[in-house]
């Protein structure tokens, strides 16, 4: 079923699209990246270099976080379409773990042919 | 306390959109490629510590302005969605506008950023360090500029399917199409936001 909207008769909108979900205060996520982002540079120059790079990348998280789920609406879909996401990251854990001992594990005196 | 839908944390998928539907499976694509890469570029930089050194050629300024381009862009085209869905035309287009036009920055950063680089003698291969014998530094550059580029063709796309929409927004169509291309837009902006710190920060 489709909605014609009232002020241009032209347009059509579906109605699952259109009352599918609500909108956040997008201003305030936008300033909440913003001030990860300073934070990330700032952490980078301050801190030693394991430590800085554990907390840029926890910001990392903490804004891919807030972009899926409030740009991407993610916190409005069903709790399958976490699972598929869940899944990806599964995915690639098993893929990092599993590719891992053949990048580390070789000796550090190997050479490439030319 | 923000509202729910009520759907919230249901397994029923009968009532997702079709079109979001297809985008979220793309998106889930899309993460297993460039989650591989960043993965394997994890664990070459766990491998090569001397990888730092070439990072330091990197310009965290151009990074850094890229992020706050592809940021903001992530918002203006919400603002477009939100607007579409008020049927407000004109504001779509204003805002989708300023979306595309934040991608074209991108790419002119990215652009300027690359030819710095090439200047330097980084390439995809780097010859000059490789007859050095600096094979694993123009390893980094292979990841650098394939990690880069693919995610740079994917800021390229998406501009286009923006414009494509807005023709069709123009006429007064598909305007639920707006927060498709915008999931798409935002997918792109969650790559950067780890290839950044992985590329410019972690020196």
């Amino acid at each position: 079923m489709e909605t014609i909207n009232q002020n241009n008769d032209n347009i059509v909108f579906p109605d699952a699209a259109h009352e599918y979900h609500g909108h956040p205060n997008y201003g305030r996520v936008l300033f909440t990246l913003l001030a990860l982002l300073s934070l990330s540079l700032v952490i980078g120059y301050i801190f030693s270099p394991a430590l800085a790079i554990t907390f840029i990348f926890a910001t990392a998280v903490w804004k891919t976080a807030l972009v899926m789920r409030n740009f991407m609406h993610l916190k409005y879909e069903p709790l399958f379409l976490f699972i598929v996401i869940a899944a990806v990251l599964l995915i690639l854990f098993a893929f990092f773990m599993g590719v891992y001992p053949d990048i580390t594990a070789v000796p550090r005196d190997v050479t490439l042919p030319h | 306390m923000e509202a729910t839908h009520p759907q919230h944390l249901s397994l029923n998928i009968k009532k997702v959109p079709q079109g979001r539907m297809g985008l979220w499976v793309l998106i889930a694509g899309e993460l297993v490629i460039f989650g591989g890469l960043i993965a394997c570029y994890l664990e070459y930089r766990l491998r090569y510590p001397q990888w730092k050194e070439m990072a330091a050629h990197t310009s965290t300024f151009i990074g850094a302005l890229n992020t706050v381009v592809l940021l903001c862009s992530s918002y203006t085209i919400v603002r477009a969605h939100e607007a579409a869905q008020k049927g407000n035309i004109s504001k779509v287009l204003i805002w989708m506008s300023c979306t595309i036009a934040g991608g074209f920055m991108f790419l002119i950063d990215k652009g300027i950023e690359y030819y710095r680089e090439i200047n330097e003698g980084f390439t995809f291969t780097s010859p000059a360090l490789q007859q050095a014998g600096d094979h694993v530094g123009s390893l980094f550059w292979s990841f650098y500029y394939i990690m880069t580029g693919l995610h740079g063709t994917h800021v390229l796309v998406g501009m286009i399917v923006m414009f494509i929409i807005m023709m069709q927004v123009r006429k007064g169509k598909n305007l639920h199409r707006v927060e498709l291309a915008g999931m798409y837009w935002h997918m792109v902006d969650l790559i950067w936001i780890f290839l950044f710190p992985l590329l410019y920060i972690a020196k």
